[in-house]
């Protein structure tokens, strides 16, 4: 059985409720063993799921991972300083001979 | 965007790491995920907006290089499961048998049983922590979808563990 209801406890249980539905759901609950069952067992299966990979947190990240990172972070800078001494490049010398094309074509 | 952006996203490795165990189901498909995930999200580096959540960009990058190639194997013919167990060799199974016992090892197994959209959403909410917006943002669903994938997720592991055995067996994706 899946139903809104259930969705609401299951909200409850992962604390994304607030206010006056946390007081719903907790009026509910004490006077409903079912929904108590149900609050249980959501409890219960994020409580296993975290567990179950959690060896994946405390390993140290993998090497060739950190090295792509670092490898592609300074290729990445090397790549930005190029781009800046083209563009400065550019800067200097494309828009004076742009000008001085203009200039001609103006008198032309 | 150079080292702050490097630097966040080696913080973010454990838990890219632990939502692709999740996803894979081994550690060695989840490194393998994750250096993928990396490679793509430093192609795009440039998309990146700074001031937006680097987790969320992450966590998508890796969920869609996840579903491209669980479509890829799909494409390819696969020995089905009942044709591996056969071709086991009967030590293997024994093995199979005792790693099972071990409960998380069931836990994991129930999961990697899921659909693939109601385990992306356990594994954003119930093992990685995030909230119900913050996975729908990932996902791109609307929360309501969210919180129903992920009751009748929970509700089909709960199932699984109180009478193993007795779960239908699922394929991923369906």
């Amino acid at each position: 059985m899946h139903t809104v209801h259930e969705e609401l406890l299951m909200a409850y249980a992962d604390g994304e409720l607030q206010g006056s539905h946390i007081v719903a759901v907790e009026c509910l609950l004490r006077c409903d063993s079912e929904a108590r069952r149900t609050v249980a067992m959501f409890r219960m299966t994020a409580d296993l799921a975290r567990h179950a990979y959690s060896e994946a947190i405390w390993l140290d990240p993998p090497p060739h991972v950190l090295r792509l990172i670092d490898g592609r972070a300074r290729t990445s800078g090397w790549s930005a300083l190029r781009q800046t001494c083209a563009r400065t490049l550019l800067g200097v010398v494309w828009p004076r001979r742009y000008s001085k094309r203009t200039a001609a074509n103006s008198r032309a | 965007m150079g080292t702050g952006f490097q630097r966040d996203l080696i913080a973010l490795l454990p838990r890219l790491r632990r939502f692709a165990y999740a996803l894979t189901g081994s550690l060695d498909e989840a490194d393998d995920l994750v250096q993928s995930g990396c490679e793509r999200a430093l192609a795009r580096i440039d998309q990146f907006e700074p001031g937006t959540r680097l987790d969320s960009w992450m966590f998508r990058i890796l969920q869609t290089t996840w579903i491209d190639r669980v479509r890829a194997i799909k494409r390819r013919p696969t020995v089905n499961d009942t044709e591996q167990m056969e071709a086991m060799p009967h030590d293997a199974r024994i093995h199979e048998r005792a790693e099972a016992r071990a409960a998380l090892g069931i836990v994991r197994r129930e999961i990697e049983r899921l659909p693939e959209e109601q385990r992306l959403v356990l594994s954003l909410v119930a093992i990685d922590g995030m909230s119900y917006q913050d996975a729908a943002n990932v996902l791109e669903v609307p929360i309501g979808t969210v919180m129903s994938r992920l009751a009748h997720a929970r509700r089909r592991l709960a199932e699984a563990i109180e009478h193993p055995g007795a779960a239908p067996a699922m394929t991923r994706g369906r």
